[in-house]
C-alpha cells in the first residue's frame, strides 16, 4: 500500500473539518438568509416566511433600486464590451511600438486609486449634469472595467487561430469584417466572461454610486440598501431580505459558471476591493 | 461571375490603382479598432488625473477653485499628524490583509489539495466572501458585532471574557476591520494559490514523498519554493487592493472611531466630500498614488531580477 | 492562371533575416514545390507571395505586376492552411461559399459552385455539418474546396498533408496531383518532406536559411545536387558521403581506403573532397569493391534491405540490397559502385564543375 494509492477510501475527515472551517467563515452570510426569513416583530407567525420580501417591495422603493442597479450593470456590461472587444483585438494581434504604448497605458489605468479621478470627474460631470444620473454612473463602471475587460477579450482572442482570420482575408474579409464576422463570432465565452465580469463590478459597486448617486430615485441597490439600514438598523428582517435580493445574481453567477472562468478572470474580476 | 481570372480586364492592368495599401489598411482599421478605448480613458481617467494635478494646488471648494497655493496643499498634508495617523493604518490595514488573508487563502488550498468528497462544492462556497456584495457582508458583521447585544459581543460575554466593544474601541475597532478585510480577500488568495498548488508537477511532489520528504518539511522546502513566484504576484496584488480600499472600512466603522481606522483613501474621501476642501484631498490621494506607482516599480524590478535567476 | 516573379525579396522581422534577397519565377500553369527544412523561410514566401506577410524589400509581381500592396483578394489567390482553418460556426457548405459570399455572388450562383466543387471532391454528403463533425481527410478536402471554388489565379498550400496519417497523405497527394492537371492552374505548394515536393512538383525549390539552394526538377534535383545540402535533402534514405582527397590526375583517395579515378572535375591537386554515393547505387558483388564495410545493423523494409555499416575510416555507410543479398549484422561488405554515380563536393559543399561530358568513364573501380 503506498500513500498515493488511488482506490483509498474518501477522506470523509477533511470534509468534516472543512464543514466546520466553512460553517464559521460564512456564519455571516447565513445570517443573512436566515435573519431575512425570520418573521417580522410583531407578527405571530411561526417559522421562515417571506413576508420580508413581500413588506420590502409593497412599502419600500427596492424594486425601483433593484430595476436602476440592473439597468445600470447591464448598460455597463454592454458597452464595455463595446469598447473592450475592438481594444483587445488590437492588444491580441497588432504588434509595434503604439500597441506597447497603448497596452501600457491600459495596465497604468488600472493600477490607479479610483479615489483619484472620482474627485475631479464629480466636478467635470457636474458642469454636464451628469452627477446624480445613472448614464454617469454607468460611463465610469464602463471605465472602471476597461483594462481587465481589454485582458480578457485580448486572451480570449488569443486562444483564436490565426489561420482563421487568414483565411478569411483570402476569402475577401476586410481586417474589420474578418474581427467581427471571424473573431467575434466564435469568442463568446470570451464574451460572456467579459460582460459577466463587468456586469458583477458594477452591481457590486458602492464607492462611485456614493458619490455621483444623490436622489432616492436615482440610488443603485447597494446606496438604496445602505440608506434602508441605516433607517432600520433595529428592524433587521426587511433590510436582510433586500441584502438577499443583492447577493444572489452573484452568487448564481459563480454558482452556475464556476468551471467556466479562468482562475485568472475571477480573480481579475471584482479586483480593487 | 468569376473572382481570379476576370480581373485581369477592362484598363488592362490587374490591380488598378488604390489610394491605400493592404498594409496602411489594415493598421488604419486596427487604430480604429482601438480609438473608442483611447477616447474612454483620456476622458474618464487622463483628463481628470490632469485636473485633479490642478486642483491639488488650488484651496477652494468642490465647485470653486478658490486661491493658487503651489504646493501649499502637500505641505500642510505632510505637517497633519492625522495625515500620519492615516498612513499608520494603512500601514497596518494593509500588512494584516496581505499576511492574513494570505495566510488563510494559502491554508485552505492546501487542505483541499487533496480529493475529498464535497470538494468541489467547497471550493465554491468558500468563495462567497469575496462575491457577496460588500455593502451586504459589512451589513451581516454589523449585524454579527455591532452593538453590545449582537450575537458575538454576547457570546464573547457568556464565555467570561468580559464585554468586548468590537466597534466602539479604537484597538478592537482597527482589529475588526482588519479581521473583516482578511474575511473578505482570503478567496482571492485562495484561487490564486490553489492554482499554483494545482500548476505542481504530481510527480515531483511524489518523487519528494518516496524520498521521505513529507508534511512541514514538504511544505518548508518544496511547496513554498515552487508557489514563491505566485505568493509574490498575489502580495503585490493584494497591496494595491488593501491600499486603494475604500467600501471595506467606510462601510463597517467610517473610519472611526476618533479616526482610528482611517486609511488615506477614507481620509481623502472624507477631505473631500465631508469637509469639502478638494485640493486638501486631492493632494492626499496624489501622494498615495506616487507611492503606489513607486512602490510597484520597486516589486516589479525584485520579480524580475528573481526570475532571471 | 498567372505566372508570378519574386525580384530581390527580402523578408526581416526586425534584425532577424528570414527570406534575404531572393529571385525565382514560378510559370504560368506549373506546379512549383517549396522544400526545406523547418525555418528555412518557406512558409514565410509563400505568405508573402498570398499577401499576408508585407515585403521587406523587392517586388513579386503578378504578371508583371507590382503586386507588393495588393490584399490578398485582389491578387486572387487562394490558400490551404496547415491547420485546415475552416470557419467553426459554419457548415460545410458556407465555409466553401464564403469566399463568393463575400465577394457579393448572388445566392443561386453560390449554390451552384458550391455543388460543382463538392463533386469534385466528393464531399456532397457533407455538406450540411459542420467543421467539427468531420474527419482529418474530409477537412482537407473542404479546405481544398474553399480555394477551388474561387476560381483563383494561383492555389497556395501550406503543408496541407503535415496533420494527416501517412495513409491519407499518400490519398490526398495523389488527388493533388489530379486537381492540377484538371484545373492546369498555378499551384505552389510548401513542405518539409522531400517525398511530396518529389512525387508532385513540377518545379521544386529547395530552400535553407531564407536562400534558394537550387531549383529544378525532381529529375535534376535527384541527379545532379549543386551542393553538400541538396545533395543530402533529397533521397531517402539520405546519400552516404565520404571523405576523400583529390590526389591529382582526376585521382581521388578515400579516407576509408581505396581509390577513385573521377577525371574532368575541376579539382586542385591535393585539395579535400567530400565523396557523395547514393545507398541504391551501391554494388555489392566482390569483383567491384572499393572498400569494405562491417555490418551494424539490418532494417528490412520487404523488398528492400538497408545495412547501416562502418568502414575503416569509421564513416557509416547505408548500403541498399535487394531481395537476393542478404546482409547480417557483422558482416564484411565488399561496396563499390559505379562512377557515373559518384557525386563529388568541394570543401565549400559546393559540386565540384565537371569540365566535360564524355570525360566521364563508366568504369567499376577494383580495390587497390
Amino acid at each position: 500500500m503506498t500513500p498515493t494509492n488511488p482506490k483509498k477510501r474518501p477522506d470523509w475527515a477533511r470534509t468534516i473539518l472543512l464543514l466546520i472551517i466553512s460553517t464559521v467563515l460564512l456564519s455571516p452570510l447565513c445570517a443573512v438568509f436566515w435573519l431575512s426569513l425570520r418573521p417580522r416583530l410583531g407578527t405571530d407567525i411561526a417559522g421562515p416566511t417571506f413576508t420580508n420580501f413581500v413588506y420590502i417591495f409593497r412599502n419600500t422603493e427596492v424594486l425601483l433600486w433593484l430595476s436602476n442597479s440592473l439597468g445600470v450593470s447591464l448598460i455597463a456590461a454592454v458597452c464595455s464590451l463595446i469598447v473592450a472587444a475592438p481594444a483587445g483585438y488590437v492588444l491580441s494581434r497588432a504588434r509595434g511600438r503604439a500597441v506597447n504604448a497603448f497596452s501600457l497605458t491600459i495596465f497604468a489605468v488600472q493600477s490607479l486609486p479610483v479615489i483619484v479621478f472620482i474627485i475631479p470627474l464629480f466636478v467635470m460631470f457636474a458642469q454636464v449634469s451628469l452627477v446624480d444620473s445613472l448614464a454617469g454612473v454607468a460611463i465610469i463602471y464602463v471605465a472602471t472595467s476597461i483594462s481587465v475587460a481589454c485582458w480578457m477579450m485580448a486572451a480570449y482572442f488569443d486562444s483564436i487561430p490565426k489561420d482563421l482570420e487568414e483565411a478569411a482575408w483570402i476569402d475577401g474579409c476586410s481586417v474589420f469584417t474578418t474581427f467581427v464576422r471571424i473573431v467575434l463570432r466564435n469568442s463568446l465565452p470570451g464574451i460572456l466572461s467579459v460582460m459577466i465580469f463587468s456586469f458583477l463590478l458594477a452591481w457590486n459597486d458602492y464607492l462611485i454610486a456614493l458619490v455621483f448617486l444623490r436622489s432616492d430615485s436615482q440610488f443603485t441597490l447597494p446606496i438604496g440598501l445602505q440608506t434602508f439600514f441605516q433607517q432600520n438598523q433595529t428592524d433587521w428582517g426587511p433590510v436582510m431580505a433586500c441584502a438577499v435580493i443583492m447577493m444572489l445574481p452573484p452568487i448564481l453567477v459563480f454558482a452556475t459558471l464556476n468551471r467556466f472562468f479562468s482562475v485568472g478572470g475571477v480573480g481579475g474580476s471584482l479586483a480593487g476591493r | 461571375m468569376t473572382l481570379g481570372t476576370a480581373k485581369i480586364d477592362k484598363k488592362g492592368t490587374r490591380f488598378g490603382n488604390t489610394a491605400l495599401s493592404a498594409t496602411q489598411a489594415r493598421r488604419l482599421t486596427l487604430a480604429g479598432l482601438a480609438l473608442p478605448s483611447i477616447l474612454l480613458m483620456v476622458a474618464i481617467n487622463g483628463y481628470p488625473i490632469l485636473f485633479a494635478a490642478f486642483q491639488s494646488m488650488y484651496d477652494g471648494s468642490l465647485l470653486n477653485w478658490g486661491e493658487f497655493v503651489g504646493f501649499g496643499n502637500y505641505a500642510e498634508v505632510f505637517r497633519d499628524p492625522a495625515f500620519w495617523r492615516a498612513v499608520r493604518f494603512t500601514v497596518i490595514f494593509t500588512m494584516a490583509g496581505v499576511l492574513g488573508s494570505w495566510a488563510v487563502g494559502f491554508g485552505l488550498a492546501l487542505l483541499m489539495l487533496k480529493p475529498f468528497p464535497g470538494r468541489a462544492l467547497f471550493r465554491v462556497l468558500l468563495l462567497l466572501p469575496w462575491i457577496v456584495p460588500i455593502v451586504v457582508s459589512s451589513m451581516s458583521w454589523n449585524w454579527l458585532l455591532a452593538t453590545p447585544y449582537s450575537l458575538l459581543p454576547q457570546a464573547v460575554e457568556a464565555i467570561g471574557l468580559g464585554r468586548v466593544m468590537f466597534l466602539a474601541d479604537p484597538t478592537m475597532a482597527m482589529i475588526t476591520v482588519c479581521v473583516f478585510k482578511v474575511w473578505i480577500s482570503y478567496p482571492f488568495m485562495l484561487m490564486i494559490m490553489g492554482g499554483a498548488l494545482q500548476a505542481i508537477d504530481k510527480n515531483v511532489m511524489e518523487a519528494a514523498e518516496v524520498d521521505g520528504c513529507s508534511g512541514l518539511r514538504r511544505l518548508r522546502h518544496m511547496i513554498l519554493p515552487m508557489t514563491a513566484r505566485t505568493t509574490y504576484i498575489a502580495w503585490i496584488l493584494m497591496v494595491f487592493f488593501s491600499v486603494n480600499d475604500f467600501p471595506t472600512i467606510y462601510l463597517l466603522t467610517g473610519g472611526g472611531p476618533l479616526s482610528s481606522t482611517t486609511t488615506l483613501i477614507v481620509m481623502a474621501y472624507r477631505t473631500v466630500f465631508q469637509d469639502f476642501l478638494p485640493g486638501y484631498g486631492v493632494a492626499i490621494s496624489f501622494i498615495v498614488t506616487i507611492a503606489l506607482v513607486a512602490l510597484s516599480i520597486f516589486l516589479l524590478r525584485q520579480i524580475r531580477k528573481s526570475s532571471l535567476q | 492562371m498567372a505566372r508570378i516573379e519574386l525580384k530581390n525579396v527580402s523578408k526581416s522581422y526586425g534584425n532577424h533575416e528570414v527570406v534575404w534577397d531572393l529571385d525565382l519565377v514560378i510559370p504560368d500553369g506549373s506546379l512549383t514545390v517549396f522544400v526545406g527544412p523547418s525555418g528555412c523561410g518557406k512558409s514565410t514566401l509563400l505568405r508573402m507571395i498570398a499577401g499576408l506577410e508585407d515585403i521587406s524589400a523587392g517586388d513579386v509581381l503578378f504578371d508583371g505586376e507590382r503586386a507588393n500592396d495588393v490584399s490578398p483578394v485582389r491578387r486572387g489567390v487562394a490558400m490551404v492552411f496547415q491547420n485546415y482553418a475552416l470557419y467553426p460556426h459554419l457548415t460545410v457548405r458556407d465555409n466553401i461559399g464564403f469566399g463568393l459570399k463575400m465577394a457579393g455572388a448572388g445566392k443561386d450562383e453560390i449554390r451552384e459552385r458550391v455543388d460543382e466543387a463538392a463533386d469534385t471532391l466528393h464531399i456532397e454528403p457533407l455538406l450540411d455539418r459542420r467543421p467539427a463533425a468531420l474527419s482529418g481527410g474530409q477537412r482537407q478536402r473542404v479546405a481544398i474546396g474553399r480555394a477551388i471554388v474561387r476560381d483563383p489565379t494561383v492555389f497556395l498550400f501550406d503543408e496541407p498533408l503535415s496533420n494527416l496519417d501517412a495513409e491519407l497523405r499518400v490519398v490526398m497527394r495523389v488527388e493533388i496531383a489530379k486537381l492540377h492537371q484538371q484545373l492546369r492552374a498555378t499551384m505552389i505548394y510548401v513542405t518539409h518532406d522531400q517525398v511530396e515536393a518529389m512525387t508532385l512538383a513540377d518545379q521544386i525549390v529547395v530552400l535553407r536559411a531564407g536562400q534558394i539552394e537550387q531549383i529544378g526538377t525532381a529529375d535534376e534535383l535527384f541527379s545532379e545536387p549543386r551542393n553538400l545540402f541538396v545533395a543530402g535533402f533529397i533521397g531517402s534514405p539520405q546519400m552516404n558521403f565520404l571523405k576523400g582527397r583529390h590526389i591529382g590526375g582526376g585521382n581521388i583517395e578515400l579516407a576509408a581506403g581505396g581509390r577513385l579515378h573521377m577525371p574532368g572535375h575541376e579539382l586542385a591537386d591535393g585539395e579535400p573532397v567530400t565523396v557523395g554515393i547514393r545507398p541504391e547505387h551501391i554494388v555489392t558483388q566482390s569483383e567491384t569493391s572499393l572498400v569494405s564495410g562491417r555490418v551494424d545493423v539490418v532494417e528490412n523494409l520487404g523488398g528492400v534491405r538497408f545495412a547501416h555499416t562502418t568502414l575503416p575510416s569509421d564513416e557509416t555507410m547505408v548500403v541498399e540490397s535487394r531481395a537476393d543479398v542478404r546482409p547480417k549484422p557483422g558482416d564484411n561488405l565488399s561496396i563499390g559502385f559505379s562512377n557515373r554515380h559518384v557525386h563529388i563536393f568541394r570543401e565549400s559543399g559546393e559540386a565540384a564543375n565537371r569540365l566535360t561530358e564524355s570525360a566521364i568513364g563508366d568504369s567499376f573501380r577494383r580495390v587497390e
